[in-house]
């Protein structure tokens, strides 16, 4: 039977055949390219979800962490407030600067760009109205903007509800170790001055940290 | 001629280029043994277009040891995917013989040229060519007939067994076209 296998063989291998064999390279080649093509599609787009996931759970996680620990902060606040029957309190954000009142869990947010934007005290709910009447935020630039009831202005304040905070960083100003930096850059002084009217609340500001002053004495003890 | 050394060479810095050089040397083989199967223009092509697309994704585990082995492996490529495709095709029924233990000593003919044994296969019935072919001229082992064409190790030697019978009397009857 090896006779019968030897002949098959040097046939096979020295009689060429009558077929088109550069047409049958030419379709080989032009599948390996298409599938080589839709390979490496394939790759990039494994890539591409891999990455996406990796930074979705990179981000949950990051969220997560962050809000929990604003949830703290916030919880922490107010059991200061409680105790120490303080009714404001500042909480001041990297970008955002808000005013807190703690009784009714109200947020007034102030946005960052100080320099366009301006409060409108139509915006802020009626019994606060005065004490902001006349707010005046020195930024890190040295800015004055003075949020006068005479200057009702553009719209600036969002009030927000307390839950808009676990988004937020919040300062505790009891701490004078926290956030400095942070303080520094967007709210070096913070006072009040020209009260239209007595505030129906008494109040006063948290102004023991370095660097964050608060003037209350006018408006803390009445005009 | 470029040896298979070489060409595995050219395959590893180049894959496209390495397989153009396997395709060259070995394309008109397989197309030969695909036809040899398949008794179909087309579909022989088609096959041969299917094991160098195999050999592309596979050829870089292949370990050069001597010549003529790549010519072995890339001819077992081919035949493999022949018998796939005449499995999905259906195109042979086993018929299961019993588990007979058959001695397959007996030799058709010493004297045949290719051609004749082609038209001399052509008269078996399918099941008995391909596993003729399989032993006898590819060197495949009765386990390994059975696995690929999904019949037991007796059916398969019962095949060739009676392969061999009909051969035999083929060429005693003179029933074969000598060119």
């Amino acid at each position: 039977m090896s006779d019968l296998k030897n002949i098959v063989e040097s046939y096979e291998l020295q009689v060429a055949p009558k077929w088109d064999k550069n047409n049958n390279w030419a379709k080989i080649s032009n599948q390996i390219s298409k599938s080589s093509n839709i390979k490496n599609r394939k790759t990039n787009l494994l890539l591409l979800f891999l990455t996406a996931t990796i930074f979705s759970i990179f981000g949950f996680f990051l969220g997560k962490t962050y809000s929990s620990s604003q949830k703290i902060a916030l919880k922490q606040d107010k059991t200061n407030i409680n105790e120490n029957k303080i009714q404001r309190k500042y909480v001041i954000h990297t970008d955002t600067f808000f005013i807190m009142q703690s009784k009714t869990d109200t947020i007034y947010k102030l946005k960052p760009d100080y320099k366009s934007q301006n409060i409108s005290l139509d915006s802020i709910k009626k019994p606060y109205q005065n004490e902001f009447a006349s707010l005046i935020i020195n930024t890190e630039n040295r800015q004055q903007i003075d949020y006068s009831a005479k200057q009702p202005i553009d719209s600036l304040i969002s009030i927000s509800q307390q839950n808009e905070l676990d988004s937020m960083t919040t300062i505790d100003l009891n701490s004078s170790e926290k956030n400095t930096r942070t303080r520094k850059k967007y709210a070096e002084t913070v006072h009040f001055k020209d009260v239209i009217k007595k505030p129906k609340h008494d109040f006063r500001f948290i102004n023991h940290v370095p660097n964050f002053n608060c003037s209350t004495s006018k408006y803390a003890h009445g005009q | 001629m470029i040896s298979e050394k070489e060409i595995l060479e050219v395959f590893n810095v180049n894959r496209e280029s390495g397989l153009y050089l396997l395709h060259q040397r070995y394309a008109n083989l397989c197309f030969s043994v695909a036809f040899r199967y398949l008794q179909n223009h087309e579909d022989a092509e088609e096959k041969v277009s299917d094991t160098f697309i195999s050999a592309f994704n596979k050829l870089h585990n292949f370990k050069f040891e001597k010549e003529g082995l790549l010519r072995q492996w890339i001819k077992r490529v081919c035949i493999n995917h022949c018998l796939m495709f005449i499995r999905q095709k259906n195109r042979i029924s086993w018929s299961e013989f019993s588990n007979i233990d058959v001695a397959c000593h007996e030799t058709p003919h010493d004297i045949l040229d290719y051609n004749d044994l082609i038209s001399l296969l052509l008269k078996l019935p399918d099941a008995q060519r391909f596993v003729f072919q399989l032993y006898e001229i590819d060197g495949f082992s009765h386990p390994e007939i059975s696995e690929k064409l999904g019949m037991s190790v007796g059916t398969s030697k019962s095949y060739l067994h009676r392969a061999k019978i009909a051969l035999k009397e083929y060429i005693s009857q003179g029933n074969y076209c000598h060119e």
